[in-house]
């Protein structure tokens, strides 16, 4: 009548601020951190109340903390490998690990020595999932979230399909603004994850500040293709920009032209231009 | 078994490989390993014929076997640079190539020249950096990026000083070694005239006529390199590696079913061929919309889609 047909269970929303300090300098990883644990056993629980198998949530959490503090590790992804690895571990009957964590961004602030212990809070995060499990490599996805980059000239949209219901202007100077969302995988355990992380990001503004954009397509796709060529280790990048529409405020009514200065931005609705890039098949020598 | 004896064996590994008899040179090298376990040049046949046969992770086992019983075989190091190349183990290949120029008599005062931090000993790692990775899997090795590029520029200045040492006479392999680091800078260009020059010396050199298609293919000039892949498969008609390098190369052009054919071809070569193969395939199937046809390479069998092979 009723199936189990899969389960996870855990702690979610566990906020962590870890210090690594180096005589004065102290670098920091600021995040929100959710780990899930699955197993066949945990079915008993579900279907019995019978809840010997459980390691409670609240042991979940704390183990988070007493990693963070035991563990050295230079990026979240990495500390991610931890959690997976310590709970497989430990507990014969878990089979799997689905460790979630957001990352703030924090700038160094002030110049000097003020670097070493003061920050401004940047708006992007950083996504991280570790996918571990049993007798497995686990599986690493870096993202970045809610990075809102705007450029005020150099994009267009000329040229699409017109039809009865097209009343777009086609024009060769519009204010692009979109909020970018990445994700990318792995093709190793190999990898250096802050500079992937970075790559991704400078890659989004190089090619976002460098060059025209015909569509939002096509920047889609040089972004992803640049940080593919500079990241040798990012095999997949799946990418999501809305366009956060800024439409020239319509004068018309008002017999005003508008001189491309004044802008109406919209918030909703956005368009939605999203598209997954993978790696060609390299050829080996 | 005296060193005669010894010559005699290789001669007839080579001989073997020569042939293109993967099939049995795999048998024959891998009863020989097990027979001698610390014999380098076993191993490095070993290594040679799981490269031609597209297989790098069982390759650069083998082949850092070979170098560990033998720092000194030159020829392996160059064996497992490319594989690890092909890996994106990218520091570890020059670390290796670092030492194949260090020990060689010809150029060592040259290699002294230089300050080239070695991350580590040269051979399969000692210790892990990550307490999290594996210590059952020695591949896996922790990359620290900094100070890579200075590196790369400063194993490139060695062996460029080393190519210069003999103008009228160019050391071929030198050439593949500069080729090597070329591809792992990503510089593709350069890598295809250190290639094309080294041909000159060795024309009948298939892996080398490997090496210079797939630089091209990796460097977006897929149509250009088909015909190094042929004039490879001409010398060695089961070259495995080179087959699968074809399928590759008209993928990146976009011509699906010529791609679907030769990695079909390449698959039905040998009795198992590694997973990536098969997912190469798929991913053309895929891209061709044909799902009957995905269904049947995600199980691996090369007997599902023998009637399939006359359809492209």
């Amino acid at each position: 009548m009723a199936t189990l047909v899969d389960n996870r269970y855990g702690k979610a929303k566990v906020r962590v601020l870890r210090l690594f300090k180096t005589g004065d300098y102290h670098k920091i990883f600021d995040f929100d951190c959710c780990v899930l644990l699955l197993g066949d056993e945990f079915k008993e629980t579900y279907l019995t109340g019978d809840n010997k198998r459980v390691v409670p949530t609240d042991t979940v959490k704390n183990t988070i903390y007493v990693l963070a503090q035991q563990e050295t590790f230079k990026s979240l992804e990495e500390f991610g490998i931890i959690l997976g690895k310590h709970f497989i571990k430990t507990y014969s009957h878990v089979q799997g690990v689905h460790a979630t964590m957001k990352e703030n961004s924090w700038a160094r602030m002030g110049t000097g020595k003020q670097q070493d212990h003061s920050f401004v809070r940047e708006r992007e995060i950083h996504t991280i999932q570790v996918n571990s499990s049993r007798g497995q490599e686990p599986q690493v996805t870096s993202g970045i979230d809610d990075l809102l980059i705007m450029k005020t000239t150099q994009s267009g949209f000329e040229g699409y399909n017109k039809c009865q219901y097209t009343t777009l202007k086609e024009t060769s100077d519009r204010v692009f603004a979109t909020v970018v969302t990445a994700n990318w995988t792995y093709n190793t355990l190999n990898v250096d994850y802050t500079k992937a992380f970075e790559i991704m990001k400078q890659s989004v503004f190089e090619i976002f500040s460098s060059t025209y954009s015909k569509s939002v397509q096509e920047s889609l796709f040089l972004m992803a293709k640049l940080a593919l060529e500079r990241c040798p280790q990012i095999e997949t990048i799946k990418m999501s920009l809305p366009n956060k529409h800024a439409f020239g405020f319509d004068f018309s009514r008002l017999n005003i032209q508008n001189q491309n200065t004044v802008f109406q931005p919209v918030e909703e609705p956005s368009g939605l231009i999203e598209g997954t890039i993978k790696r060609s098949v390299s050829s080996k020598l | 078994m005296t060193d005669k004896d010894i010559a005699s064996k290789e001669g007839s590994w080579k001989e073997l490989i020569r042939k293109g008899d993967i099939v049995d040179s795999t048998k024959i090298l891998e009863d020989e390993v097990k027979k001698t376990p610390d014999n380098s040049m076993a191993w490095m046949y070993l290594g040679t014929v799981y490269a031609e046969d597209d297989k790098d992770t069982e390759a650069l086992r083998a082949l850092e076997t070979s170098v560990k019983l033998d720092p000194n075989n030159l020829a392996a190091r160059v064996l497992l640079s490319v594989s690890l190349a092909n890996e994106l183990q990218l520091e570890r290949s020059m670390d290796v190539l670092y030492q194949w120029i260090k020990r060689n008599p010809m150029y060592s005062a040259i290699a002294n020249q230089y300050t080239y931090n070695e991350k580590q000993n040269d051979t399969a790692p000692q210790s892990m950096v990550n307490p999290f990775i594996d210590e059952d899997n020695p591949f896996l090795y922790q990359l620290d990026t900094i100070g890579i590029e200075y590196k790369q520029k400063t194993i490139i200045d060695m062996f460029t000083e080393a190519s210069r040492v003999n103008l009228e006479n160019p050391d071929p392999d030198v050439h593949i070694i500069l080729g090597i680091l070329d591809n792992v800078r990503s510089d593709y260009e350069s890598a295809v005239n250190h290639f094309k020059l080294a041909l000159e010396i060795r024309p009948d050199d298939y892996q080398l006529w490997n090496k210079l298609g797939a630089t091209l293919t990796n460097g977006s000039r897929p149509q250009e390199a088909l015909s190094s892949y042929y004039k490879a498969l001409e010398i060695n008609p089961s070259y495995v590696r080179a087959r699968a390098n074809l399928g590759i190369a008209f993928m990146n052009m976009a011509d699906y079913p010529n791609a679907a054919k030769n990695l079909l071809h390449a698959i039905s070569m040998r009795p198992n061929v590694p997973n990536h193969m098969w997912d190469t395939l798929t991913n053309i199937f895929l891209i061709l919309h044909r799902d009957d046809l995905v269904t049947k390479s995600r199980q691996k069998d090369v007997s599902l889609l023998q009637d399939d092979l006359e359809l492209f």
